[in-house]
């Protein structure tokens, strides 16, 4: 495709045109220089909530009206899940893949893919603050491979978390220190299936208790492994 | 009165006055004319208020020269006014400041702006100029699609964005060609801070 020389158009027309943009084009205009950002953060686009899924990536969820900006790190394919089973405390540096999407409806409507991120995960949650100036972290999402991730640098990265949604992210130990590292927050949401047999320990009933909005999902009852197959 | 009571007027058709349509002569910077109905003039406010304030009968646009718009080259007037003649009579959007501003291209002005992306910047400063609302919506829209699906790489090469080290170049640049003085300036308060001075004064 042919150059189309931007920065030339009257500044009326650059902002006409930033305005029409999709929230995923606005976060790829605002990566190119401190202008550029300068350029999407005036627009005061807005977005107010923020998901943020833990499992053996990392994916920021922005929703719109009927869309969802999606952003993930750390993806892995099937094979490479296999390889990595072992990894631990891997922190949120500057992963060098980023897939961004919008999607409607579990299908993608617009995709980018990229190799050459130099930004951490702390830096492109402060770079779509700028991007979308309201928009806070709600909830933070754990589930099944999230234990490669080192918690330090997750708390770091989310210092304040006000809600928490916690399944079983294959390691007992790990879903036992979300809990410590975590709490206490407005509202949590874990699945029995975080502990082993589903028998929730009496001391994490007690530190859960100070949370002011608590749900506990999955059966009560004891269940072996072999009777939920 | 109800409409079922108000009285029935035969209408001689024949006899209302039909008023005249009246067509405007422009003239490009390279000296091509062309001829615009008022209606369609009405999508651009500044030629509106033009044709407005020069006040003209049927007999002055026939008379008197074109009116010159003199930064707009024949070839994007020539796309201007046949943007204004397809859209006249609609109504001018209204600018609600949403964002994003959600803005669909019709299918005439989708074939209308199938031209080079040099065709279609002049078209934009046209549209901007003539203050077209809806030509500029349009036509702003076909330059963001054009970032659907890039990366950040791809991106900075189809609208040829500077990086943060380019627009600092160019800013001293133009700093520099508006008061060379002051490089000098800066040259000398640079030379006394390495020699360890504290103060410039």
């Amino acid at each position: 495709m042919a150059a189309f020389p931007l920065t030339r158009l009257p500044a009326s027309s650059v902002e006409n045109v930033l305005r029409m943009m999709s929230p995923l084009q606005l976060v790829v205009f605002s990566l190119l220089s401190k202008k550029c950002k300068d350029q999407v953060n005036s627009l005061n686009t807005s977005a107010e909530t923020m998901r943020i899924q833990i499992t053996n990536s990392i994916v920021f969820e922005v929703p719109f009206d009927e869309d969802t900006l999606r952003i993930e790190f750390y993806e892995l394919d099937a094979f490479m899940v296999r390889l990595m089973r072992d990894e631990r405390n891997k922190t949120l540096r500057a992963a060098a893949k980023v897939t961004i999407g919008i999607y409607r409806n579990e299908v993608y409507t617009e995709y980018s893919q990229w190799f050459t991120n130099k930004l951490s995960v702390k830096q492109w949650v402060e770079q779509l603050k700028c991007v979308f100036p309201n928009v806070d972290v709600d909830w933070i999402h754990f589930s099944a491979g999230a234990f490669r991730f080192d918690l330090d640098s997750i708390q770091e990265t989310f210092p304040k978390i006000p809600q928490l949604s916690i399944n079983h992210t294959g390691d007992y130990g790990f879903n036992r220190l979300i809990l410590e590292k975590f709490l206490p927050t407005y509202a949590i949401s874990i699945s029995r299936n975080c502990f082993e047999d589903f028998r929730i320990p009496h001391k994490t009933i007690f530190t859960m208790s100070n949370v002011p909005n608590l749900w506990i999902e999955g059966p009560r009852m004891n269940i072996t492994s072999n009777s939920t197959l | 009165m109800s409409v079922e009571n108000a009285p029935v007027v035969d209408v001689d058709e024949a006899a209302i006055p039909v008023e005249k349509k009246m067509y405007y002569r422009f003239e490009s910077n390279d000296k091509k004319e062309f001829r615009v109905s008022e209606l369609a003039i009405q999508q651009s406010e500044t030629l509106n208020r033009l044709v407005e304030a020069m006040g003209y009968t049927s007999e002055d646009v026939e008379n008197k020269p074109a009116i010159a718009i003199e930064n707009i080259d024949g070839k994007t007037l020539k796309l201007v006014f046949q943007w204004c003649e397809h859209h006249k009579g609609e109504a001018i959007p209204v600018d609600d400041g949403s964002v994003p501003k959600i803005v669909e291209i019709p299918e005439f002005d989708a074939k209308l702006m199938d031209i080079d992306n040099g065709l279609l910047f002049k078209l934009i400063w046209a549209a901007d100029y003539l203050n077209i609302v809806q030509l500029l919506n349009v036509s702003c829209k076909k330059v963001a699609n054009m970032a659907q699906g890039k990366t950040p790489a791809q991106l900075r090469r189809v609208y040829l964005l500077p990086s943060d080290e380019e627009d600092e170049a160019a800013k001293r640049a133009a700093q520099e060609a508006q008061d060379p003085r002051a490089r000098e300036v800066e040259e000398e308060f640079e030379e006394r801070k390495r020699q360890g001075g504290n103060s410039f004064f």
